[in-house]
């Protein structure tokens, strides 16, 4: 017995040294279930609290191009309302379309309190939470397009999961060749990310537009995620290597939207009836 | 002693906001990070005991994690380095030994054994961050390039505080 207590108090470094490493792989491998500790996480009331004086301070300085943004969406918004406008007349007068339908997605403005775009996996803490409704799994978009997924929520703060992310998988479609496809970020440049399963027999240009598909029920069809910058074709490649330049500028993120489906639960909802009944 | 230990916390809090709150955002060209914490534990006392060492390097790197959102991926490395740490200073015994309760510091043993004993530190602690961060060795050559580019960004930094705001300290903190 004392011989044991003699090794022990001996390799009393290594051991602490291995108790702590495996601490910390612990913890590292079972982030990913992410809910179970997002307390540990910035969406925690403190830390989020610090960060927002912190980006109280710097929104001084970034007043004018925020402004500029909003001024710049604004037009946006007009254009499309006129063409919304059109819509919801063709909806009413010719399909006799459902209330439910037109409120399909309603829209939470957030501001950014922090962001990364240095890491793997990066991930973006916005100041609404469960308080304000935002709810884990709703999609993120800002003035320019898709941002990401909410992923866990403290009451007056949420952690997005942003597109830069590779664990991150978004459903989109490019046009005009209406193929359907997916945007993941393969983790190296902050304005690049990764079109992945085009088949070979779609033609695609340099400048086409992708665009959320909508079939995931988090993102509204057509919200915008970039335009393609380069594509390769190899002989044996089954699928095209497409390179996109993101819509969005992920280093200077401030005002952004959280997108609630209220028609989410019905989509989800029928399709499990499908899946059960095959 | 209590004066010093008070010292230490304050020294702590300093680097640990000034890396969370500062440099946090800095990406120079995309792969350049700088992770000055370190700096802490490697300003830590040679004769300090080798449990001490590795708890403090535990308490900081989780609370880094806490705010970076990648926890225990710090932790891991300071750890690491501060097993290291003690072995490292051993090979490298200046001569005459090391001073007690002295910080190895640049203006005691010199820049070209601070460079020495610092730039392998803090290769391994930024080179075990990315290959965690990025979960394996399949981009080596970005871990590479990144752990070179900013381990000297690191270690430039870390001698341009010293230089700034340390005086000679014969046990100062």
């Amino acid at each position: 017995m004392r011989e044991l207590f003699f090794f022990i108090y001996r390799f009393r470094g290594l051991m602490l040294f291995l108790i702590l490493e495996m601490i910390c792989f612990w913890l590292i491998v079972t982030k990913n279930s992410y809910q179970s500790i997002a307390f540990f996480h910035s969406s925690n009331r403190a830390i989020g609290a610090l960060y927002q004086n912190k980006t109280k301070v710097n929104n001084y300085f970034e007043l004018s191009r925020i402004n500029e943004e909003l001024v710049k969406e604004n037009a946006a918004l007009r254009a499309a309302l006129k063409v919304s406008e059109a819509s919801d007349y063709y909806w009413t007068h010719e399909f006799s379309a459902d209330e439910a339908r037109l409120k399909q997605f309603s829209f939470t403005p957030v501001r950014v309190v922090n962001n990364s775009i240095s890491e793997y996996h990066n991930y973006i803490t916005i100041d609404k939470g469960s308080l304000d409704g935002i709810k884990p799994n709703e999609g993120v978009i800002g003035p320019y397009g898709v941002i990401g997924k909410v992923k866990s929520v403290s009451p007056h703060y949420a952690t997005v999961i942003s597109l830069l992310n590779n664990k991150f998988l978004v459903s989109a479609k490019a046009y005009p060749s209406n193929v359907l496809c997916s945007v993941n970020w393969s983790g190296e440049d902050f304005q690049f990310a990764d079109l992945n399963y085009v088949p070979r027999h779609v033609e695609m240009h340099v400048g086409d537009t992708v665009r959320t598909s909508g079939y995931d029920g988090i993102f509204p069809a057509g919200t915008m995620i970039g335009t393609v910058e380069e594509f390769e074709l190899t002989d044996q490649d089954i699928f095209y290597n497409i390179k996109v330049r993101l819509s969005t500028d992920f280093s200077s993120l401030s005002y952004l939207y959280v997108v609630e489906n209220n028609l989410e639960e019905e989509q989800l909802e029928v399709e499990r009836l499908t899946e059960e009944k095959k | 002693m209590k004066n010093s230990t008070i010292l230490r916390i304050v020294h702590f809090v300093i680097f640990l906001l000034l890396q969370v709150l500062i440099l946090k955002n800095i990406a120079l060209f995309g792969f350049g990070f700088i992770f000055l914490y370190i700096a802490v534990l490697l300003f830590l006392p040679a004769d300090m005991e080798k449990s001490t060492l590795l708890l403090l390097g535990f308490v900081l790197g989780i609370m880094v994690d806490w705010f970076y959102d990648t926890l225990g991926v710090h932790a891991a490395a300071s750890v690491l380095i501060m097993y290291l740490r003690p072995k490292w200073m051993q090979l490298i015994t200046p001569k005459g030994g090391y001073d007690a309760g002295v910080n190895p510091m640049l203006s005691d043993y010199g820049f070209n054994w601070f460079a020495l004993y610092a730039l392998p530190l803090i290769l391994i602690h930024h080179f075990t961050l990315f290959v965690i961060q990025s979960g394996g060795f399949d981009r080596l050559m970005s871990i590479l390039a990144k752990t070179s580019f900013s381990g000297v960004l690191t270690f430039v930094l870390m001698v341009l505080v010293q230089l700034l705001f340390y005086t000679k300290q014969r046990r100062v903190i």
